[in-house]
């Protein structure tokens, strides 16, 4: 059962890189598509439906990883103080820039926000990538499961390192080609056309950068590469992955290029998630006193019957908020931008 | 490490109680926009649309700040509080999950088709959505509230020898008579929050001569909501809640009371000042028996004093909760009479008269009271479950993070209250707007087909 859920958690956090990484990709590719105020507004009223959402698969993914790995959950958060920290922070400045900036149509309020939200985007983006360099690359977990780690030092692994920086360089690009990709399906005219060539360029950069990634990885946990080897089923999520980087790459079909760089995410996610297995709290020095998903399976069971009538539900609103907000973004008028007070916020 | 523990508690107090400011609103809200939604449509009645639009503004904004200060409540369970998730994870996770799984996500679907989707969806539609989404906000309530009476009240586990508590009862854990009556209490004392908010922007309206049929109509819901949930936030749940406290905790209730020495007829003191080191309430006024009453339905029983237990027992700081606990009392109190003189005056039809005008003031400044009363409410639970985090079980001082130490606290501290303080005027600045503004412009602003636009940006 703890095995079970070892995927059920994978699973939950791969989709919140899928989801909430075409909102923080949209802030980041934001200064390179939009040059109008009117594309700047469109960025967010594509996002708006959804980021709300989307951030919740992180939520949920915290809740149900302290229900059924409470000593993981504890070990990571804590050994990850303050970065972690920096996350909450980024999450809710991201959070007010998108829901702030529609309620006042002044000018220096919306480039505030405009700002916020951007600078917002890349941190966050980084940041989930610094987080995965660190799980990949373990920590000195003590015999207490816990552990401390300086936030960068120039020659000891940190969690700010040369290692951790490439893998949260390749996941912002990664974030960022699926903003542009997100945005190439949901909006037209120039906006959509700048999107959509920023999603093939961000593709070859995000398979050098995976390529270069997958490389140091070998080098910094060369096991993970020998475990993957051996299973099997897991090929099929790099065969995915790379699927999803040609669709991103080629296809003339806005639906498929986003259809494609999240295939690039959720295989590859998936695909270290098959390789990490059982392992979820990697201690680098000592792999003994490692955290592993497995055990009793007590009230996982329970866990697995309310986790899966909860996803249905979820699977429901996605189509019924997806099908609400079909087709294009609609252009953002610009005297309503202008009016100032009792402008129809209905 | 005590430095550290002293931090870590001083954070999650600040963090939780600011993030609750905003969820006692939108609960209790959400109820009164159902209400206010359902008169639009079942009496055909343009005001109350144009109130709903405008509650609903006010709606979003406070639902937006609550979803980002509670991001950091859950994660804190791991990074400020480590331990106690190690050894209860398995137990409180699933609430936590199940917030996440069934209310969360309902909620974000909802909210943005709440906010912007009236037009789109057609007002009996729309009526639904704000009905699910009231469900929503009121099922992240309870979610959370089992986890809190866990704590308070732990059931349905058991202990394993590696030290982590493994779930026994699922339903056990649901059905918890602590959570039965904390929720039943909590939820009674967010519409009263939402009713005092609505009776004042209302009685402010009034007062400035502005939209006065809109004032009007909210200040008959919003009088009505208020009396009743301020009586059912007294009787029977609070009742029932200090029953709880009386039988599960009596050293809290002991020290909520400033109880020094046991005995029977217990009195309940209105005011006084608890003297710890004389053991001691200073300066107190009594009514003789009432404690008793209160805790075990006659006015003779025994009640325990903080003499019958011994002192490693006694909440660690029985100062503030005394005066929590009497400040909500208190204000409680006053609540059911100000909203009984309200709707008095409003059935008399005396509320627009100028001799009148000090009860609409008094009505006007009485919206952070539900706040102040609601804050020292959860203080008094927190507080008087201490020192224990888990009521009986473990110790607060056993459920820190290991290896986190005070620099570390002190730096996040300091970052929430720099960011919060931003956040918090940017909210107030936003809200006067809205109240500035008020309903009329809203329903003027219906009539123009170009105004619906921005909808499109406007999403929360």
């Amino acid at each position: 059962m703890p095995e079970v859920w070892f995927f059920l958690v994978a699973f939950m956090v791969a989709m919140y890189f899928v989801l909430d990484g075409f909102d923080l990709g949209a802030a980041m590719v934001r200064p390179f598509v939009a040059r109008t105020d009117e594309e700047r507004a469109r960025v967010f009223a594509a996002i708006g439906p959804y980021w709300d959402g989307n951030e919740v698969w992180l939520v949920a993914a915290g809740g149900t990883s302290l229900c059924v790995f409470p000593a993981a959950f504890a070990s990571v958060f804590g050994g990850l103080y303050i970065p972690l920290f920096m996350v909450l922070w980024g999450l809710l400045v991201r959070g007010i820039s998108i829901e702030f900036r529609h309620l006042s149509h002044d000018a220096l309020w919306v480039s505030f926000w405009d700002f916020t939200f951007v600078v917002s985007g890349v941190v966050l983006s980084l940041l989930f990538g610094v987080a995965v360099g660190n799980l990949l690359r373990g920590f000195p977990l003590g015999d207490d499961g816990a552990f401390e780690l300086d936030l960068f030092s120039g020659s000891r692994p940190a969690v700010l390192d040369l290692y951790t920086l490439l893998v949260g360089l390749s996941v912002t690009l990664a974030f960022a080609l699926q903003g542009a990709a997100f945005l190439a399906w949901k909006t037209d005219g120039d906006l959509g056309e700048r999107a959509a060539r920023l999603r093939k360029w961000l593709t070859v950069a995000v398979a050098v950068a995976f390529v270069v990634t997958f490389f140091a990885t070998h080098r910094v946990r060369p096991e993970l590469g020998a475990a993957f080897l051996g299973r099997p089923v897991g090929w099929l999520f790099v065969v995915a992955s790379l699927v999803g980087l040609g669709l991103a790459f080629r296809s003339a079909r806005a639906l498929l290029g986003f259809v494609g760089s999240s295939l690039v995410i959720l295989g590859s996610a998936v695909s270290l998630a098959v390789a990490a297995f059982p392992v979820l709290v990697f201690a680098a020095a000592r792999p003994e006193v490692s955290i592993v998903a497995s055990g009793e399976a007590g009230g996982l069971r329970i866990a697995l019957s309310w986790w899966a009538l909860g996803m249905t539900l979820v699977l429901g609103y996605y189509v019924t908020v997806f099908r609400v907000h079909r087709g294009k973004t609609p252009r953002v008028p610009q005297e309503a931008q202008d009016q100032v007070g009792g402008d129809g916020t209905t | 490490m005590a430095d550290a523990l002293f931090w870590h508690r001083v954070q999650f107090a600040f963090t939780i109680v600011y993030h609750y400011l905003f969820p006692q609103l939108t609960m209790g809200l959400a109820l009164l926009l159902v209400a206010m939604k359902g008169l639009a449509l079942y009496r055909k009645d343009p005001l109350w649309g144009d109130l709903a639009r405008f509650w609903t503004r006010i709606f979003g904004i406070n639902f937006v700040v609550g979803v980002v200060t509670g991001l950091p409540m859950e994660f804190q369970f791991g990074t400020n509080w480590g331990r106690f998730s190690q050894v209860t994870g398995a137990v409180i996770g699933h609430t936590l999950g199940m917030e996440g799984v069934f209310a969360f996500f309902l909620e974000s679907a909802l909210v943005g088709l709440l906010v912007f989707g009236d037009k789109r969806l057609g007002p009996r539609a729309h009526l639904l959505v704000a009905a699910l989404l009231c469900l929503g906000t009121w099922m992240s309530g309870y979610f959370i509230i089992c986890a809190n009476a866990f704590m308070q009240h732990p059931v349905a586990y058991a202990m394993e020898a590696s030290g982590r508590m493994r779930l026994t009862s699922f339903v056990e854990l649901m059905a918890n008579p602590w959570a039965l009556a904390a929720y039943a209490h909590n939820m009674m004392a967010s519409v009263v929050t939402a009713s005092f908010v609505v009776c004042s922007v209302s009685a402010l309206w009034v007062l400035r001569a502005r939209h006065l049929p809109h004032a009007r109509k909210a200040l008959k819901l919003g009088l009505a909501a208020g009396l009743v949930s301020c009586v059912l936030v007294a009787f029977p749940t609070g009742d029932t809640q200090a029953k709880l406290v009386a039988r599960y905790q009596p050293v809290a209730l002991a020290a909520m009371e400033g109880r020094f020495e046991s005995g029977p007829q217990a009195e309940i003191s209105v005011i006084g000042q608890p003297n710890i080191p004389e053991k001691r309430l200073d300066n107190p006024i009594r009514i003789p028996g009432a404690l008793s009453f209160l805790a075990y339905g006659t006015f003779h029983s025994d009640v325990k004093g903080l003499d019958a237990f011994p002192k490693e027992e006694w909440p660690t700081n029985i100062e503030v909760l005394y005066y929590a606990f009497h400040v909500m009392a208190g204000l409680g109190t006053m609540f059911i009479g100000l909203m009984g003189l309200g709707n008095l005056l409003r059935w008399r039809g005396l509320l627009e008269r100028p001799r009148f005008r000090p009860f609409l003031w008094l009505l006007f400044f009485a919206f952070p009271f539900p706040y102040i009363a609601t804050t020292a409410g959860w203080m008094t639970a927190e507080l008087g479950r201490q020192p224990w985090l888990v009521f009986g079980v473990m110790r607060t001082a056993d459920g820190s993070s290991l290896r986190v130490h005070a620099g570390s606290v002190l730096f996040t501290l300091f970052g929430f209250l720099g960011l919060y303080f931003v956040m918090g005027l940017l909210f107030v600045v936003l809200i006067l707007r809205e109240v500035g503004r008020g309903p009329s412009v809203t329903a003027h602003a219906k009539e123009e087909p170009a105004a619906i636009a921005p909808d499109e940006v406007a999403h929360a």
